[in-house]
């Protein structure tokens, strides 16, 4: 079942189109992420769904109602919808366990304050203290626990890691879906981190320009991305110019590091060619190696290599490999590269 | 779930009260064109082009061509030296410095003709109202001398500057909007005031005005004269944007700024002293020297006067109800202008602050002029006065209340919503808070304009009415020094803790970083 279903969402402001066309279903008790760069509407994705802006165009449904639509929408305070936004909004003036409780409305079968912070890892004792006397990291959770009093059918969260310090931010981030699985709420987040997206997501929606680039599993996108662009933006990848041959499944691309089967349907002719760096194996081939090590850069425990692949050929290139620190080679000793798992294969420029 | 209903764009009540008020905003400077354009040229040409005219003309802008320059230097030294030097009782000349806001222009006139009676004329003029305006220079440069980032100035250092030259090329280009800003007020000031000048028997266009007024009502004449004031107050404002300049003064970078080390004075501390003393004895030490003088010659006798209780009640109730007012009608235009942003909204802002710069002589001649012929009723009625306290002090509420909207956490109104309240509730319960400080600091800023008003006060006040400023005035025109000075005190008193909640509101002062201490 369907907890969301977004139909043609289409917003401008002033002139300025943030949204175009986007259609897109989030199954009930999923988490999706909406990962885009800055700029791209995600936020304004949100706030549509939160109910703080009216669409120009399409729909939004939850739970199979219609809840906005142009000219139309169930206000913010009417929909079952859960907001955490990137600093969390706490209300300076009220109290931690005042803050928790402002949702709730005393009726029976609801959290109390002290349970709703124990959900999210805080101690009962916090409750008294005063926003600004909390860390980043707590805030962001009595703004969780604050959402959550309420029971929302959907939770929104608005970048909510991306103030806390990296060590914090993975282990918050584990708690919360953690959290949000257990309770069954149909969560979406949006972020510009790719790395957070792809940890966090069941499924996963890139947007840029206002348009949906592509929807997927966290693997499917980051394996098999829909063009350059997404490949990019996911992960690190290596782009080689390369010319298809044979059909289907036995397509394969000639390039720079010899013949690579290919895991999409493309015309024969020249491609761009992508892998990701973790495809690839590097070992010390004296002399015999097509490859040569340049560069050593340590980054602790990996090394990432510059390899100049066939020096002097016509398929000269240099890729940047990591690989693992302890048995790193030199630089100058020649090296072999062998592939593993399909390559992709986009239209040249 | 809740019912899908149909979005609004803006509380219609809103927009309807913002267009209404900004409306009645045109009537001062509609009237103006409108018996322009009746009168006639010849008529009009008549009525302009005299010897008397050239006279006014020359008096007024001698007088803004002098003390809007003095007034500078006072305020930008004074502030200089409260906010960068380690001043000896710098905190209690920080507050001092600000305090001749709280004595009316008027009062202030009356302390000095008391203690020097021969003044008079041109200087007199420059002398008393630098002294009291002065502070409008001094609050904003000091304020944004606070905000600058002592960086900028160290990096000037390094890159070979001496104090001084650090001032003139880097501090002070900075500080050109407030300077540019105060000096507006300043002469706005200048053309409005109308008793500190009558006392030192200085004529302006206002004092013109309000002599040809009670000497013939509203005839055309005095009409005329307000034109030629309402030009000198357009010349102003054109000067002050052309002054602002298109140079931006953003700080660059990041972080909070690290408060600035103060500069020991050295051999520069006894002129420093001198300076800053001297200004306090001109401008508060012989005013309120004079009006004790007075206090003591009336003895007891003096406080029985019957008009004195009653003249404070009024004079608190319009200054009460006049700024409630003005804040409930401040309110829609405020809230259109910062949370729906458009050229529209923006329009509709400065219509207001367009109104509000016009001498309150002009907004008192239109109103009497208006309600005489089209709504007759209301002439003479304290409504009349309440609305033309509205026309003219309506910016300092829509300013300070717009300070206080922007600082609203837009989120966290969002987060009420999205936690179940209504988006009136969700605004009540969470941006009201945000906005009480700022819109009672707007409320307070209107309240003390009304209570040291008297010019316009003067024109549209019920026969009978007494307020503290008019039962000053009638006191000063038959003579009676001593009579008047209870009522001086009075105002004084209402003012004084009003302004001070209003300078205490901001840390002005700026504290010096910890460990850097003296």
């Amino acid at each position: 079942m369907s907890q969301i279903e977004i139909a043609g969402l289409g917003k401008s402001f002033g002139g300025t189109t943030v949204l175009t066309d986007l259609t897109l279903t989030v199954p009930a008790g999923s988490r999706t992420v909406v990962v885009g760069a800055s700029g791209s509407g995600k936020t304004t994705l949100l706030r549509l769904l939160g109910g703080f802006e009216t669409p120009d165009a399409g729909s939004i449904r939850i739970g199979g109602r219609i809840v906005a639509e142009p000219g139309a929408l169930v206000p913010a305070h009417e929909r079952a919808v859960g907001y955490v936004s990137q600093d969390g909004s706490l209300f300076p003036h009220l109290s931690v366990g005042a803050n928790v409780g402002f949702g709730l409305s005393g009726r029976p079968g609801e959290k109390s304050v002290a349970e709703l912070l124990e959900m999210v890892s805080l101690d009962a004792g916090l409750a008294t203290r005063r926003p600004d006397q909390l860390s980043g990291g707590q805030q962001q959770r009595v703004a969780l626990a604050r959402a959550l009093a309420r029971k929302p059918l959907v939770m929104l969260l608005d970048e909510p890691f991306s103030s806390l310090d990296a060590g914090l931010r993975a282990a918050t981030r584990d708690a919360v879906a953690a959290l949000l699985e257990a309770e069954g709420v149909t969560t979406v987040l949006v972020t510009h981190d790719q790395a957070e997206a792809l940890s966090f997501a069941h499924q996963l929606a890139v947007i840029r320009d206002g348009r949906l680039a592509q929807v997927g599993t966290p693997r499917e996108l980051y394996a098999r991305p829909a063009d350059v662009r997404t490949a990019l933006f996911l992960g690190d990848a290596i782009l080689l110019p390369g010319v298809i041959s044979g059909r289907a499944a036995e397509a394969s691309a000639e390039c720079a590091l010899g013949r690579v089967p290919i895991g999409n349907s493309h015309p024969e002719g020249a491609a761009n060619v992508m892998l990701r760096p973790e495809q690839l194996t590097v070992e010390v081939d004296e002399p015999r190696g097509t490859g040569r090590v340049e560069s050593v850069g340590f980054f602790g425990a990996a090394v990432v290599l510059g390899i100049r692949l066939n020096p002097g050929s016509s398929s000269e290139s240099v890729v940047r490999v990591p690989h693992r620190s302890l048995d790193n080679p030199a630089v100058g000793s020649r090296v072999s590269i062998t592939v593993s798992g399909t390559a992709m294969a986009f239209p040249t420029a | 779930m809740g019912r899908l209903r149909p979005t609004r764009r803006l509380p219609s009540t809103l927009l309807v009260i913002a267009g209404a008020v900004s409306l009645l905003g045109l009537v001062p400077l509609g009237y103006i064109i409108v018996s322009v354009a009746t009168t006639g040229w010849s008529t009009l040409a008549a009525l302009v082009f005299r010897a008397r005219v050239g006279e006014l003309l020359a008096n007024t802008g001698l007088l803004v061509l002098i003390t809007v320059p003095a007034s500078i230097a006072l305020g930008v030294a004074s502030a200089w030296l409260i906010e960068r030097t380690r001043l000896p009782a710098g905190r209690l000349f920080a507050v001092l410095l600000a305090a001749p806001l709280a004595v009316p222009a008027f009062v202030s006139s009356y302390g000095w003709v008391s203690a020097v009676p021969s003044l008079n004329g041109l200087w007199a003029g420059v002398l008393i109202s630098t002294l009291c305006y002065f502070p409008l220079v001094y609050l904003p440069t000091a304020a944004a001398l606070k905000r600058l980032d002592p960086t900028i100035e160290e990096a000037a250092g390094a890159l070979g500057l001496g104090a001084w030259a650090i001032f003139f090329r880097v501090v002070l280009p900075q500080l050109r909007l407030p300077i540019v800003g105060g000096a507006l007020l300043v002469g706005l000031h200048q053309l409005a005031e109308y008793g500190a000048f009558a006392m030192v028997r200085f004529d302006t266009f206002t004092t013109a005005i309000v002599q040809q007024y009670q000497s013939t009502f509203n005839g055309p004449s005095a009409t005329a004269l307000a034109s030629v004031l309402v030009l000198c107050c357009l010349v102003l404002l054109v000067a002050e944007s052309a002054g602002r300049g298109r140079a931006r003064y953003a700080r660059i970078g990041s972080g909070v700024p690290r408060a600035t080390r103060r500069r020991e004075l050295g051999r520069w501390q006894l002129p420093a002293m001198a300076l800053v003393v001297g200004i306090v004895v001109l401008a508060l030490v012989v005013p309120f020297t004079s009006v004790a003088h007075w206090l003591v010659a009336g003895g007891v006798e003096a406080w029985a006067d019957d008009a004195l209780l009653q003249a404070l009640i009024t004079t608190i109730g319009y200054g009460l109800i006049g700024a409630f007012v003005t804040l409930a009608l401040a309110f829609p235009i405020a809230f259109i202008a910062v949370r729906r942003p458009s050229r529209a909204s923006r329009a509709l802002e400065s219509m207001n602050y367009l109104t509000s710069s016009l001498p309150g002589i002009v907004t008192a001649l239109a109103l009497v002029t208006v309600t005489i012929r089209l709504v007759h009723p209301l002439y003479q009625t304290a409504a009349l006065v309440i609305l033309a306290y509205l026309l003219m002090f309506l910016p300092r509420a829509i300013v300070n209340l717009r300070t206080g909207l922007a600082q609203v956490p837009e989120g966290a109104e969002e987060a009420a919503r999205s936690l179940g309240r209504s988006p009136l509730a969700a605004f009540l319960t969470v941006a009201v808070r945000h906005i009480a400080p700022s819109a009672l600091a707007g409320a307070a800023l209107v309240f003390l304009a009304i209570v040291t008003e008297l010019t316009s006060t003067l024109l549209l006040a019920p026969s009978g009415t007494r307020t503290l400023a008019t039962q000053f005035w009638s006191r000063i025109n038959d003579i009676d020094y001593v009579g008047a000075a209870p009522f001086a005190l009075l105002m004084i008193l209402l003012s004084l803790p009003v302004t001070y909640f209003l300078f205490a509101r901001e840390p002005r002062f700026s504290r010096e970083p910890r460990g850097n201490a003296a």
